[in-house]
């Protein structure tokens, strides 16, 4: 089911009714079965999926649980991510594979051809198989205990608002909150109305209207681009699958918390980093930190402990060598990008990232890191950084690498400065939009506390604004286009 | 005062949806007609008839109504009109005034001639492209007429909205142009409506279809959703043009691309009829001179050219009527701007302009179905 939708939010107001009405035992049925129906309106055909993957981890835990011997844990261990990689391979990766291998084979002179595969990638599976493999880690490395409870854990993984595209839960962070029932608060209805409504308006008035434009540019020659074309191009689809994603996220969030539970906040202004790593630490921060967490560490060889609450901290050992630092870095970004797709665009978006990480490294190393922050020095940094942060859209959005390059050359050739390509509305309209998010963030960060200490200004003041964003969600609501992130 | 606090964003969120329901109900209750909206108030539609049946259509609206009445007539040979706002769009209209499609009918009707039009606001030759191909299947289309705007050269693709009643309709030939029209024609028909594209082939489809059917029907405010969403695109446009600047007499750029893309089809459907033996009379269509043009004087030339020597190519008839309707019958058209009322009209003439456009493409026409 899409989120941006008649049918969800009726969907949702059923399930928030029935949850708070019905005893938690048979609320959290009702989740799980409510889950299924949620992802069975798109095609219940991979409901199956959900529940081998659900089965297997719920019983590898136990068992990995109930030993003691190392390696014993380990077979489990292996086991379970066996199931869930092959399963991930075998519906995300498994034709790009054969493509490269064919095309290998073909540089070596052996000609071989690769039967038809018609593959549909079932919804989530990216999300629900990291969500899956944290909680089988987790128990392996006894951060957490095993769930006894399969109705508990099922709800977990198939919890309808981070079923699709996340935020990447931790069962660390919510399996506690499924154990036990809140006390019903008017506040976590109204939080979540909110939230959902911040959602909808991101993705109906925004997002969508962008896609349009990012769209109409995209399908032009790229020979025929400048590069402030490209540049535009770069910074419209970045602001669209910011808005875009981010609201997938407010509505998760918002539903998740009508039913008084709450799931990490997966953005914070992104395009306010003054560096790569602080990108990073803003956006889609659920995956960042899996990733940091299950993937980047292990590389590092860093033993990871948890740190007791919700996430998991890391000791860095000093002594480790540098070479396995930097190797780690590259290695996991391209898994990272990987993850979001079967192609070499993808692995390219990833190596890019860990190439300015890198070099931001060197130029800490260099020079120190700034000990105290200089306002001058951010702005600076940050008009340094959003721009190539946004440059890296290109590979994202573009179909193919030989697009991407023709692309980036375009911004190395001082003539391709001197004209535009594109109608005129779409340069407008990033630099407003790029205007106001800017304009947004200073105001959240310096000023909106104040205003809400003013109890009649802010209430004015948010009225208007819900006042907008429910017309213009109310005008605007119509499925017609996905999630980006759906499509990962 | 905690209880206040306590209830305070529950309020903030109740007022606010009261308030939204209550300006949607009180300020977009009207149906606002998007698709002339561009053409502004002084000037307004005209789709030509003979003895009351449809010769005219917008895209390929009242097709079957169109053939019927060709095939009823059997006159020997059919001119396919093919244009946009301007064909179908009379500045100052007064009653009895009509556009010169029909003009051409009434005149060459008697000489066993019949003229057939279709138009779309903003064409792209793609549109034109999918046009001929569309009314090419259906009838023994004999010659062809082709207004070549430099202003649409700015717009891509096609228009779908247009083609709704022929969903089903794919061109036949195998070239990149019709793969890629009929791809968005398969796009349309595969899809309930394009406002749920994002749920093709699924069971939310069906659901969200129902819903909105029943809410379109029962919930007044869901019905004037379209309206809303119209205006809202209106008033940022005119926000745009009012802050910018902007009136129809701002220079407008060709927007290399999209241009190439235009010529592009121009060529497949030229190639197409030099192929088929169809007769092609392409102009360059009457554009007033009273005032500096909304062109780079430069760009405007160099399409001229572009246009003469690409009919020339491909043996087709090439006229320039730029000049052809004097600037009196000319007009202004309503501003699209919060300043001011009126803004000049480069596009649509006045009833006096269609009888000379008639006038000029007659005896062409004439001419070149005799060779």
């Amino acid at each position: 089911m899409i989120f941006n939708s008649v049918t969800y939010i009726i969907f949702l107001f059923l399930a928030v009714v029935l949850y708070w009405i019905l005893p938690l035992r048979f609320g959290r049925v009702l989740l799980v079965v409510g889950s299924l129906v949620f992802y069975g309106f798109w095609r219940f055909e991979f409901i199956p999926l959900l529940i081998i993957a659900a089965i297997v981890d719920y019983w590898c835990s136990i068992q990995i649980e109930k030993r003691e011997e190392p390696k014993s844990r380990l077979h489990f261990l292996i086991f379970s991510l066996c199931i869930n990689l092959g399963i991930l391979f075998y519906f995300k990766y498994l034709l790009f594979f054969a493509d490269n291998v064919v095309w290998a084979l073909n540089i070596f002179g052996m000609h071989v051809q690769i039967p038809h595969l018609n593959i549909i990638l079932p919804l989530g599976i990216s999300f629900y198989t990291f969500e899956t493999i944290s909680y089988t880690v987790d128990v392996y490395r006894k951060h957490i205990k095993a769930e006894r409870n399969f109705i508990n854990y099922a709800t977990f993984l198939v919890y309808f608002p981070h079923l699709i595209a996340g935020p990447v839960l931790r069962a660390s962070e919510i399996l506690p909150q499924l154990r036990t029932k809140k006390k019903f608060e008017n506040e976590f209805v109204i939080t979540g109305i909110k939230r959902i409504i911040q959602g909808l308006f991101l993705k109906v008035v925004l997002a969508d209207n962008i896609a349009e434009f990012v769209n109409e540019g995209f399908a032009l020659n790229p020979t025929a681009l400048s590069a402030i074309d490209i540049l535009t191009l770069s910074f419209m689809f970045g602001l669209q699958i910011y808005f875009d994603f981010s609201a997938y996220s407010h509505i998760a969030i918002g539903s998740a918390k009508m039913m008084g539970i709450n799931f990490p906040e997966n953005f914070n202004f992104p395009y306010s980093a003054t560096s790569f790593r602080e990108f990073w630490k803003r956006w889609h921060i659920s995956l960042s930190s899996w990733i940091r967490d299950y993937l980047y560490l292990p590389i590092m060889k860093t033993k990871v402990i948890s740190d007791g609450g919700t996430g998991i901290g890391n000791v860095l050992n000093d002594n480790q060598p540098k070479r396995n630092k930097n190797v780690a870095l590259f290695l996991t970004w391209s898994i990272m990008g990987l993850w979001h797709g079967a192609n070499w665009t993808f692995i390219f978006w990833g190596v890019y990232h860990a190439s300015f990480i890198f070099i931001e490294r060197l130029i800490f190393k260099w020079r120190g890191k700034p000990e105290n922050k200089n306002w001058m020095r951010s702005i600076v940094n940050w008009a340094v950084v959003i721009p190539i942060a946004m440059l890296s859209w290109i590979p994202f959005r573009a179909s193919t690498m030989s697009i991407t390059w023709v692309m980036y050359s375009k911004l190395f050739n001082p003539k391709n400065y001197t004209f535009l390509g594109m109608k005129e509305n779409i340069y407008i309209v990033c630099a407003l939009l790029f205007f106001f998010m800017t304009m947004l963030y200073l105001y959240k960060t310096y000023v909106n506390q104040k205003i809400q200490k003013l109890k009649s200004i802010s209430f004015i003041l948010n009225v208007s604004v819900y006042t907008v964003m429910i017309i213009l969600v109310f005008t605007f609501l119509r499925p017609i286009s996905q999630f980006i992130y759906f499509q990962f | 005062m905690n209880n206040v606090l306590k209830y305070k964003g529950l309020f903030e969120l109740l007022v606010s949806f009261i308030l939204a329901l209550v300006l949607v109900l009180t300020l977009f209750h009207e149906t606002t007609n998007f698709e002339n909206m561009a053409l502004g108030v002084y000037t307004k539609t005209y789709f030509g008839k003979v003895n009351d049946t449809p010769i005219h259509s917008m895209g390929l609206r009242k097709m079957k109504e169109i053939i019927k009445g060709s095939n009823d007539r059997a006159l020997k040979d059919i001119v396919l009109v093919l244009g946009n706002s301007q064909t179908h769009s009379i500045n100052q209209m007064k009653k009895g005034d009509i556009t010169f499609p029909e003009l051409l009918a009434d005149s060459l009707n008697k000489k066993s001639i019949d003229i057939i039009a279709s138009s779309v606001p903003n064409a792209t030759m793609e549109d034109f492209y999918l046009l001929y191909k569309s009314w090419s299947s259906y009838l023994n289309i004999k010659m062809v007429i082709l207004p070549i705007f430099l202003d649409d050269t700015r717009e891509d693709g096609i228009q779908t909205v247009f083609y709704n009643e022929v969903k089903s309709f794919r061109i036949s030939d195998t070239n990149t142009l019709a793969r890629k029209i009929n791809g968005e024609l398969q796009k349309t028909e595969s899809t309930a409506t394009t406002d749920l594209a994002a749920l093709h082939q699924t069971f939310q489809e069906r659901t969200e279809n129902s819903l909105d059917l029943y809410l379109d029907k029962n919930f007044i405010p869901w019905h004037y959703r379209p309206n809303i969403r119209g205006q809202f695109f209106s008033d940022l446009y005119k926000l745009r043009n009012t802050v910018l600047g902007i009136d129809a007499k701002t220079k407008r750029g060709v927007i290399k691309d999209i241009y190439k893309e235009n010529i592009k089809a121009l060529n497949y459907l030229l190639d197409d009829c030099q192929s088929k033996k169809i007769k092609v009379l392409v102009y360059i269509p009457p554009l007033r001179n009273d005032y500096e043009i909304p062109y780079y004087r430069n760009e405007y030339i160099t399409f001229k050219r572009e246009i003469e020597a690409i009919s020339k190519k491909h043996d087709a008839e090439f006229m320039n009527v730029e000049d052809a309707v004097p600037n009196k019958y000319w007009g202004f058209k309503g501003t699209r701007t919060f300043r001011g009322l009126l803004d000049i009209d480069f596009m649509h003439f006045q009833y006096p302009g269609h009888i000379i456009m008639a006038d000029s493409l007659q005896s062409k026409i004439e001419k070149m179905i005799k060779q």
